[in-house]
């Protein structure tokens, strides 16, 4: 009996320990997480699902984490994992392929160019005429890896080796997901303000 | 990080890393996930919870899940084909009606000599079939319950086809019932479909003998059967 309440005594110690650690490192990282979600997928009752999802599993395996490591990056890598699993049971029931995200993400553009500063400072302008949530609209209309990519390295600013890791990809295929990203959100701007008539 | 200190190529791609870096810095309300969250993790911490929490299926957990599976499923299976099959009253009326209605997978036969050849072709571990050669003779063949064999030899008695099924005692055996005491000698006897059965173990090997006639009479013949 007495053996039975030391025990129990104990296990409850050891819990609030894991949920002291799990405070101190992990939630203040909750809103890094969210955004991250709510940025990636358009619906934001999923995003906050798939971000919930992502916290408990880091507690749920918080003795797997290597103390002194980057949290953030563990954090986004179960956020990516759980993506993955979640859109391939979604694929497996809608007898889709993942296949095609990648292959998306890695077709070139062929939009290579060369600017002049004044062509330069007129897309810099262009940038910042457009706000926020126009912005992740239109990242949200990038292809899933392309996504994962601009979100990691540009928006969080992640090493591309930290970005390659969370991808399990090579660091030159971030890079040129990163540039191939980049110039497909910058010709989605620039119908958007064609649209709005503030370019020609 | 990226957008100052990495070195872009293309000056377009600085443009947009540092306005989507921007984005960072979007307030992200947390209230209602915040209380979500710690509603989740509170059930999280529940001991109880934790002990009917499905485990994680790692791959060697799902092959050691997959071989238990396996294993447990082999030895239900080895169990269940190696217990004797029961012969029921009900199962033992339908393969007597099967028996003398001549089906063609019955052969027909004159001799118990003509009998044991065919079993013996039929079913090369058949039991060896008793000399009924007093008897009118006419057809045998290889039954089955569940997966467990038995060799049948129908006959005339009075007027009455009669059906003697001989298997052995491993693979069948007779169902609880009541029981008659002739001789010192037990015979479990049952009913089904006005087909009277009379049932018997000798030397490992388990016998019925079933027809129309009276369970006394067909107690006769299967003792002289026995002899």
């Amino acid at each position: 009996m007495l053996n039975e309440e030391t025990q129990q005594r104990r296990k409850k110690h050891e819990t609030d320990e894991v949920l002291r650690k799990f405070d101190e490192i992990f939630w203040p990282l909750r809103d890094t997480v969210l955004r991250t979600a709510r940025f990636l997928i358009r619906n934001s009752a999923d995003a906050d699902d798939l971000a919930q999802e992502t916290m408990i599993k880091a507690f749920r395996f918080m003795n797997q984490f290597q103390p002194g490591t980057d949290a953030k990056a563990w954090l986004l890598s179960i956020l990516r994992n759980t993506r993955i699993d979640r859109l391939r049971s979604a694929a497996k029931s809608a007898s889709l392929s993942l296949d095609h995200l990648t292959s998306v993400a890695d077709q070139t553009t062929g939009l290579e160019y060369e600017k002049t500063d004044d062509e330069l400072e007129k897309v810099e302008d262009l940038m910042e005429q457009f706000a926020d949530t126009e912005i992740i609209e239109a990242l949200q209309t990038l292809p899933e890896e392309i996504r994962w990519t601009l979100l990691l390295v540009d928006v969080e600013e992640l090493e591309f080796a930290t970005a390659a890791r969370i991808m399990n990809i090579p660091v030159g295929t971030v890079k040129s997901r990163a540039h191939r990203g980049r110039t497909m959100l910058k010709e989605k701007l620039v119908n958007k303000a064609r649209d709005y008539r503030l370019i020609r | 990080m990226n957008a100052d200190s990495n070195n872009f190529d293309n000056p377009v791609d600085r443009v947009v890393a540092r306005r989507l870096a921007k984005l960072r810095s979007t307030t992200v309300d947390t209230t209602a996930f915040d209380t979500k969250l710690r509603e989740a993790l509170s059930v999280e911490r529940s001991p109880n919870y934790r002990l009917i929490r499905w485990p994680v299926l790692t791959p060697i957990r799902a092959v050691a899940a997959s071989f238990l599976v396996v294993t447990t499923l082999s030895l239900v299976f080895i169990i269940l084909t190696s217990r004797p099959a029961v012969a029921t009253p009900q199962k033992l009326a339908a393969i007597f009606e099967n028996a003398v209605s001549g089906q063609p997978y019955t052969t027909k036969v004159s001799s118990i000599q003509e009998a044991q050849a065919v079993m013996r072709r039929k079913w090369p571990e058949s039991p060896i079939l008793p000399d009924v050669s007093d008897m009118q003779l006419m057809q045998c063949c290889v039954h089955q319950i569940g997966r467990k064999k038995m060799a049948c030899l129908t006959f005339y008695v009075d007027q009455q086809p009669i059906t003697l099924a001989m298997a052995s005692v491993h693979d069948i055996r007779s169902p609880y019932g009541e029981v008659r005491t002739v001789n010192g000698q037990e015979y479990r006897i049952g009913s089904a479909e006005g087909v009277n059965m009379v049932m018997s173990e000798v030397d490992g090997t388990w016998m019925c003998l079933m027809g129309r006639l009276p369970i006394e009479r067909l107690i006769t013949l299967i003792n002289e059967i026995r002899q």
